[in-house]
């Protein structure tokens, strides 16, 4: 059903637009604005204006609009004013046409300097106006940057081409086609521009290369620069997102430095252009930074976190009629000047988990508990998390030798919160975090895989071993190519050991690199990087390999299985599985994971907002065919996009679930296949689906081990 | 042996309770007793070491519990889950060591590990200085073997 004509009255958030055609050519907008931490305002309307145009940038409640089918057209428009404004028409000659790529509508109209910006992306100038101005303008940047690009050693024909503008304290800065540069565009005081000049050209540092593909977003956001790059997997369906960085510029030192905890504002990213505003206070459960942003052919909204690099995942409109456009658009309302001040050193009560009084701990305390029976204390050992026990074992020699009536931990799921220096470490048994600092020398690295206690950590080539239970660390040797995305890294046994063989898997369309080590923790050792011919339909996907009957088993974006096998000799063979073939579609995730001496794999989906999940196993006996399970018997699954693993479960009650490196709110969520529904940790009653649970970017599951020297003490 | 009869039970000091044997029989041990030896389920059953205040608690405990397992729908899962929490929660620490005892010792299983899991939640979250505080635990590691194991722990930090 349409509404009125017009937007809502200001809101605090941005409106999210989603056009879809109804009937033929007519195109409807579904807006939806959040209204709270988990609901959305959704309204359904037809504007003229966004009938025929394109919104290509947005300031202080007013849009530039440009013509869909012919691009030469641009006016300004006000929503919620009703307010329109043409501007000339560009006038091109038919073998000169520019390819309009970036927009900037610096500021609202009314601002005397307010201007219009268009930049193609195959000429090097800027095409201006003022609203009111009879014609366009034009300046050629080529000669302002020809050192610039002449440093760059650009092909012939390839131009150095600015990109991305953003108005940020009256100035105007854009990026550049390199993705490393920032540029300056000066503007005199009659509204002309007279020169840009680069303004930093310093590189952005890495937590480490992910990815071939990257997004790069400039958006200012409470008078700060921000640039946030989204490293993407470069799949046409279900992309990943796999690292975002966040980096502000420095004025003072002309730099960009890394943001491990925002400004308390929220930014939107969009094709065309990026928005920010301030979080409202009242909205927000958590203090932190937001980065909100879609993905090409997919209707849910990401949220992550900056602080502790969590990204959630949202359904704002589950049922939207489709055919809707393939990227939705942000609209940022006008915001209430209050709203544009407000302090950003608001202390927000953090909930934090009150440990109950113990009403035993006030009262009388002549007893002590080493007068029990050691089997007791073994007993009381075996109700602990692995870092509880590690914990009473320090309390005194009784307790040292305490024997654990039951020999594993649950498993936990390890993420770094650098914010904070610290890894955490969640239970999946129990409502329990623990954590414990980062290593000085870690605190750049990222979690990658991990193998029972030990994780492996990266930052660009050079790589780490790291037990958090003892904070041993073993260096391992670099990883032969600076800049090629690793996607995966599997290793048939603890680093420390000799006989264990590591394997990073590099794709490159026709290519896959297999970089291979024996030994990884001996220093003598190097990796042999492998050039294997690839089927290129073969997409990556970056979700934890599998070591099952002597193969390394990776799975593909269309579920399809590859297989690494090395040989005794050192020769090592890629093969692309023909079967079985991909037992399900239209799936969003996907995870390989060994369990009871089978392969699994499990799927997981969305029709509207109810959620699906399959799992599938392939018998050692065929490995011709997916088979559909509907239990796992007495294990439980762990899975993650670094490491995926079953585990027995002594309990019967703890079997049979599927684990996701997911909260909702603080707990871990499983998925029960007795209940047949998503749970969280300690929780009694049921989700509906994973929307807004979040899951760290940098995560691992450890099954923690403790192999003590037996102790005589 | 009477299949349906009552028991009694006496404390080491003297105090005498009389229960169903269905409630008696959630003790291992007990059961073992009357099940090897008819005269027990006649005459008096001495319970060694477990004192009457303690030994109230565990009938306490144990009639919930045979209760609940003679009819389910009287008591729900759920209740029984609220006594049990109730049940612990109002446990000073000198109880709960005494109950920890003689419920090893009676072998009453579940109760046990009820108590090991208080036991366990309290230990939860804590450095090793504020478990011995709490449960009055002496420090009796040299100052070299202290250093070892703080080496290996790095969470006690």
């Amino acid at each position: 059903m349409e509404g009125s004509k017009s937007l809502s009255a200001t809101g605090k958030y941005p409106w999210l637009i989603y056009n879809h055609c109804k009937g033929g050519s007519r195109v409807i907008q579904t807006f939806c604005t959040k209204t709270s931490t988990d609901s959305f305002q959704i309204e359904l309307k037809s504007f003229p204006e966004l009938q025929k145009n394109k919104v290509v940038s947005c300031s202080q409640g007013w849009l530039l609009l440009s013509d869909n089918d012919n691009v030469l057209h641009y006016s300004i428009w006000n929503p919620t004013a009703s307010e329109s404004i043409d501007l000339p028409r560009l006038v091109r000659s038919k073998d000169n046409k520019p390819i309009i790529t970036s927009y900037l509508l610096s500021s609202a109209p009314s601002d005397p300097n307010c201007l219009i910006l268009l930049f193609p992306n195959n000429h090097p100038v800027i095409i201006y106006c003022r609203p009111g101005d009879e014609q366009w303008a034009e300046f050629n940047y080529e000669e302002s940057t020809r050192s610039r690009s002449e440093s760059l050693e650009l092909e012939k024909d390839d131009y150095y081409i600015l990109n991305n503008p953003v108005s940020c304290n009256g100035k105007i800065y854009a990026g550049s086609s390199c993705n490393r540069d920032l540029v300056l565009i000066n503007v005199d005081k009659s509204s002309n521009i007279h020169s840009v000049s680069l303004f930093s050209e310093v590189g952005w540092d890495w937590y480490h290369s992910h990815s071939n593909r990257l997004n790069t977003f400039l958006v200012e956001s409470g008078d700060q620069l921000f640039s946030i790059k989204l490293c993407i997997d470069g799949s046409e369906v279900n992309q990943d997102t796999l690292v975002i960085e966040v980096d502000v510029f420095n004025f003072v030192t002309n730099s960009w430095e890394k943001v491990r905890s925002g400004n308390g504002w929220a930014i939107f990213l969009g094709s065309e252009y990026s928005v920010s505003c301030p979080i409202p206070p009242d909205l927000e459960e958590e203090f932190g930074s937001y980065i909100y942003f879609t993905k090409p052919k997919d209707e849910t909204l990401y949220s992550y976190r900056i602080e502790d690099e969590t990204l959630t995942q949202y359904l704002p409109c589950p049922n939207l009629p489709k055919p809707w456009h393939l990227l939705p658009t942000w609209i940022m309302p006008p915001v209430d000047d209050d709203h544009n001040h407000r302090e950003l050193d608001i202390i927000h009560q953090q909930q934090e988990f009150e440990e109950e009084e113990n009403s035993i701990s006030g009262e009388a305390k002549e007893g002590n508990l080493c007068d029990m029976p050691s089997d007791i204390i073994g007993l009381i050992a075996g109700n602990l998390s692995f870092v509880d026990y590690i914990n009473f074992r320090c309390v005194n020699r009784l307790c040292a030798s305490s024997a654990r009536t039951n020999n594993s931990f649950s498993p936990c799921l390890v993420f770094s919160e650098r914010s904070e220096g610290v890894f955490s470490f969640v239970d999946s048994n129990m409502k329990a975090k623990y954590s414990v600092p980062i290593p000085d020398k870690l605190r750049d690295y990222t979690i990658r895989y991990s193998k029972e206690n030990w994780l492996l950590m990266d930052k660009d080539t050079s790589l780490f071993a790291f037990n958090p239970l003892n904070n041993e660390t073993i260096q391992l040797p670099d990883t032969p190519h600076y800049g090629l995305a690793i996607s995966s890294f599997i290793s048939t046994s603890l680093p420390s050991s000799s006989d264990s063989l590591a394997i990073g898997l590099v794709y490159m369309r026709s290519i896959v690199y297999a970089y291979i080590i024996k030994g990884p923790g001996d220093e003598d050792e190097e990796w042999c990087d492998v050039e294997l011919e690839n089927d290129p339909s073969f997409q990556p996907c970056f979700s934890a390999p599998v070591f099952y009957l002597g193969s390394f088993y990776y799975i593909g974006k269309d579920g399809r299985l590859g297989v690494v096998l090395v040989q005794d000799d050192g020769e090592v063979d890629w093969r692309v599985l023909d079967k079985p073939r991909p037992p399900c579609k239209h799936f969003r995730q996907h995870f390989l994971a060994e369990c009871d001496g089978g392969l699994l794999s499990v799927f997981l989906g969305h029709k509207g907002n109810r959620g699906w999940i399959r799992i599938f196993k392939l018998n050692p006996s065929g490995l011709e065919e997916w088979e559909e399970i509907s239990t796992l018997g007495c294990y439980s699954l762990y899975l993650s996009r670094s490491s995926s693993f079953a585990a027995i479960e002594e309990r019967p009650n703890m079997a049979n679930r599927i684990y996701f490196p997911r909260f909702y709110q603080d707990d871990l969520v499983y998925y029960s296949l007795n209940t047949k529904k998503y749970h969280s940790v300690g929780r009694e009653d049921s989700l509906a689906n994973l929307f807004g649970t979040r899951m760290p970017m940098f995560c691992a599951w450890i099954a923690p081990t403790t192999r003590y020297k037996n102790a005589s003490i | 042996m009477a299949s349906k009869g009552n028991l009694t039970l006496k404390s080491c000091n003297g105090k005498e309770f009389i229960v169903e044997e269905k409630v008696a029989v959630m003790s291992t041990t007990i059961k073992n007793m009357v099940d090897v030896d008819d005269s027990f389920a006649q005459g008096v059953i001495p319970i060694i070491g477990v004192d009457g205040k303690i030994l109230a608690k565990l009938i306490e405990y144990c009639k919930e519990h045979a209760e609940a397992d003679e009819d389910e729908e009287v008591k729900s899962e759920e209740y029984l889950k609220k006594f049990d929490e109730k049940f612990v929660d109002e446990l000073n620490l000198n109880d709960l060591y005494d109950l920890l005892k003689a419920s090893n010792y009676l072998e009453i299983t579940k109760l046990l590990n009820l108590l090991c899991q208080k036991v366990a939640s309290m230990i939860k979250g804590k450095k090793p200085e504020e478990i011995r505080r709490i449960f009055n635990i002496k420090n009796d590691f040299t100052p070299e073997e202290e250093e070892e194991i703080n080496r290996q722990n790095p969470w006690a930090f």
